[in-house]
């Protein structure tokens, strides 16, 4: 990277240093929130990945310290930024294709992390997945939604919706971190700047364990075919990281991983890949967890888990968890026009919300009689 | 009477809304009813048994009226379990067979590619209470019922298999056995309903019974003659009747009722109101309904009554389906209909309303009279659908064991029992 007339230009660091497995893994991070990460990342060292900045406001990219940044749209928004504009933050990507796809050439792995809702994170990010897609890499997109508050705007809501629905489209897991659960997780009297310290943390935490997982090679390994075996499947991701010690702590180490309070609650019921990664002076009873929780799953889970030995942890344990294939129940399609014709006359029972609200919280509201819960659709 | 003495075998169903017992004679495969009893009982909720004192007690009632009835004692009970902790789960095992050429699969194999099916040790809190091979494969030659005698490589089975928490399970041994009886088997409601009221060419054509019971509904699925799905939905009868208590302020005697009496559920179809002869919707009718202590009566119009329960069905009616969609069912796996059962199912109307929404084929079953004489009249309603299902169950598993008990009694042999030894069986 060099400067010349105040601009940055991007320049590819060459050659390419390869990671550890062969494995070659980038973040990317994309608009302002996405730079944010990225620089928070850099702080927390993380080495198995390059990191990589994308934005199109170029005061903004001078801030972030890491080597290499991409700024796009020169033509388009002239080093300023995307001013909330979608279209305009995938014109910009659009404009330095070519750029980007150098940059992501010969990747194996690929995370893309943005925040949604803005201009550029909501219309770069879609772009940079479909590149990354072209390119034929396995990419996860983590991505930060903003506060309900912020949601009440219908043209913030739409781009987050329409992003969301792009991402999900091209990349092969979409792991989403929601500013909101903020208020649940963080302290009080917490300052602003620390709060968002802290969502990048949990986002950072994700990537890293992922990136652990394929990186580090136990005993007993998971490779990058069994991160990618378990990204590709249809559905929704979850991913959980978890520190215990003392009695019970693969216990309570596993329960911790379970309640990614970011990423919120998910029934894992019916799951179809499941992860799990121990790190430290792992015993046989450590293992033995590992069964109970393939009974939240179900037992057709396909279950692949990894021991890292590392005596430095002392007494302590790290298990990170990766399930995938969340709430994609097998449909055997008999006729699909009578199949489409009964979620049409589902999705038209006005109910059916209420209802299944009720079935998931275990029927404990069923008691209340039907007629004063106010259900509608029913006469 | 010559010597061929039936066994005795006594069942009992422990529901919610109340506790009741059969004490059969059987001859064969024929079941001989000669004493029931039926006992109300509080302490059951929601399928589980949460006092066990009282419901001791009730069993005790029951079974004793049972007894009387039949001028017999028994000392061994079959018991039904329920409740929203019951849980299936698929599962898939095999075996490699013995490298030798031309064996022949035993038992002995079929048992060990059904363990090896279970991926997971169940954990100390849950207990299996059954499972049923849905298919076995002979070297990837699927859907075989019974592999018995073939010969092969590679023996694969898929399975599908109930627990139940282990406490709510203890606590159905413990009520019988602290009433004085041995407890010989316990089994799921909705399974042993099964038995009782559904005819072996709906189970292969795929059928959905839902046992609607007082505090539980017990959907079981069968599809090509096998068990095939199961769920509990901690909703019954007793709910509507509490709907009514709330909704009209009045006790809970007064609200059951009410809704035996004058209740109904609602639809759109016609057929329906002139069956049972109601005017259906009532605009001008009126109820009188006692207010909860005093001796004030108030006129309520019939339609808010109507009203309250139709909400309620129709939200079960809801639930059922989006348990079966949750689980990724296809229709085509029950083309054969729904069978309604357990008292619920006597409410007036409810098939057709069943019918309406799910747009299947719909009936209410009660105990089928074929295999059952004696005391059939008392017996012949869905809500002994359980009891009677417990013993067929019973009887079909012991088919060919004699491990009844042998009575005293001495009876003759119905004419069923008489076609199906010389003819049936030799089909």
């Amino acid at each position: 990277m060099n400067t010349e007339d105040g601009k940055l230009k991007f320049e590819y660091a060459e050659p390419e240093q390869e990671k550890a497995n062969g494995i070659k893994i980038k973040v990317i991070g994309v608009g302002g929130c996405g730079c944010n990460i990225i620089n928070d990342m850099a702080d927390f060292d993380l080495k198995a990945a390059d990191l990589i900045a994308v934005n199109t406001d170029l005061q903004s990219m001078k801030l972030t310290n890491v080597e290499n940044k991409i700024q796009i749209g020169k033509l388009i928004t002239r080093g300023g930024g995307a001013g909330s504009n979608a279209e305009k933050g995938a014109a910009a990507a659009e404009e330095d294709r070519e750029t980007l796809e150098n940059a992501l050439r010969g990747t194996d792995m690929l995370f893309i992390t943005c925040g949604l809702g803005g201009g550029t994170g909501s219309g770069a990010a879609p772009v940079i997945a479909d590149i990354a897609r072209s390119l034929d890499i396995l990419t996860v997109a983590v991505i930060i939604t903003p506060f309900k508050v912020e949601l009440r705007n219908s043209g913030k809501k739409k781009r987050v919706e329409d992003a969301t629905a792009k991402l999900r489209d091209k990349v092969h897991s979409v792991i989403t971190i929601s500013n909101e659960k903020m208020n649940e997780v963080c302290e009080k009297g917490m300052s602003i700047p620390d709060a968002y310290k802290e969502v990048n943390r949990a986002l950072i935490e994700t990537v890293n364990g992922i990136v652990n997982m394929i990186v580090i090679t136990g005993m007993q390994n998971i490779d990058f075919e069994d991160v990618k075996t378990a990204l590709k499947q249809k559905g929704d991701t979850f991913l959980g990281i978890g520190r215990a010690s003392g009695t019970d702590r693969s216990k309570k180490a596993l329960e911790l991983a379970l309640n990614n309070k970011y990423i919120g609650e998910m029934d894992i019921n019916g799951a179809k890949e499941l992860l799990i990664n121990f790190t430290g002076n792992i015993g046989l009873s450590d293992l033995k967890e590992i069964e109970n929780l393939t009974k939240l799953t179900g037992n057709d889970v396909g279950l692949k888990y990894g021991v890292v030995n590392d005596m430095s942890l002392g007494n302590e344990i790290e298990v990170v968890l990766l399930i995938s294939g969340i709430n994609n129940k097998p449909v055997i399609i008999v006729n699909p026009d009578e199949i489409i014709s009964n979620r049409e006359a589902r999705s038209s029972n006005r109910g059916s919300i209420k209802i299944k609200n009720i079935m998931d919280n275990d029927y404990v509201d069923a008691e209340i009689p039907t007629f004063q819960r106010n259900t509608v659709g029913y006469n | 009477m010559q010597q061929n003495s039936g066994s005795l075998i006594a069942a009992v169903d422990i529901g919610t809304t109340k506790v009741c017992t059969v004490i059969a004679e059987i001859n064969d495969q024929e079941i001989n009813v000669i004493g029931f009893g039926w006992q109300d009982n509080s302490g059951v909720s929601k399928g589980s048994i949460n006092n066990i004192a009282e419901t001791t007690e009730a069993v005790k009632k029951s079974v004793q009226a049972a007894e009387e009835m039949a001028q017999a004692k028994i000392d061994m009970l079959l018991a039904s379990i329920s409740g929203k902790h019951i849980a299936g789960a698929k599962g898939r095992g095999g075996i490699t067979l013995s490298s030798q050429k031309q064996k022949e699969i035993t038992e002995e194999d079929k048992r060990k590619a059904m363990e090896d099916s279970i991926s997971h040790k169940t954990s100390m809190e849950r207990e299996e209470l059954h499972m049923v091979a849905v298919q076995y494969i002979v070297d990837g030659q699927d859907e075989i019922s019974d592999p018995l005698g073939m010969t092969g490589v590679k023996l694969d089975v898929e399975t599908y298999r109930i627990t139940g928490l282990t406490a709510a399970i203890d606590n159905v041994k413990k009520v019988v056995e602290r009433a004085g009886y041995e407890c010989k088997n316990i089994i799921l409601q909705g399974l042993a309903s099964a038995h009782s009221v559904l005819y072996p060419d709906e189970k292969d054509l795929g059928i959905l019974l839902i046992d609607i019971g007082g505090g539980t509904t017990d959907i079981s699925l069968f599809y090509k003659k096998t068990l095939r799905f199961v769920r509990v939905i901690p909703i019954g009868g007793q709910f509507i009747t509490n709907d009514i208590v709330q909704g009209l302020k009045t006790s809970k005697s007064i609200a059951e009722d009410l809704k035996k009496k004058y209740g109904l559920v609602e639809s759109d179809s016609v057929n329906f109101v002139d069956s049972f002869g109601l005017s259906a919707p009532a605009p001008d009718e009126y109820i009188e309904v006692p207010e909860m202590g005093s001796a004030k009566i108030e006129k309520i119009e019939r339609k808010e009554l109507i009203k309250i329960i139709k909400v309620r069905v129709q939200e079960l009616i809801d639930f059922v389906q989006e348990e079966l969609i949750k689980e990724g069912i296809d229709p085509s796996m029950y083309v054969g209909g729904v069978v309604l059962t357990g008292g619920t199912s006597q409410l007036k109307g409810i098939d057709a309303l069943f019918k309406e929404k799910m747009n299947l084929r719909v009936r209410v079953g009660k105990p089928i009279e074929d295999k059952i004489i004696g005391r059939y009249d008392a017996v012949s309603t869905p809500a002994w659908a359980t009891v009677i299902g417990l013993i067929e169950y019973y009887v079909r598993e012991q088919n060919n064991e004699t491990e009844l008990l042998p009575s005293n009694k001495k009876k003759g042999k119905g004419l069923w029992a008489w076609i199906q030894k010389n003819i049936l069986d030799k089909i």
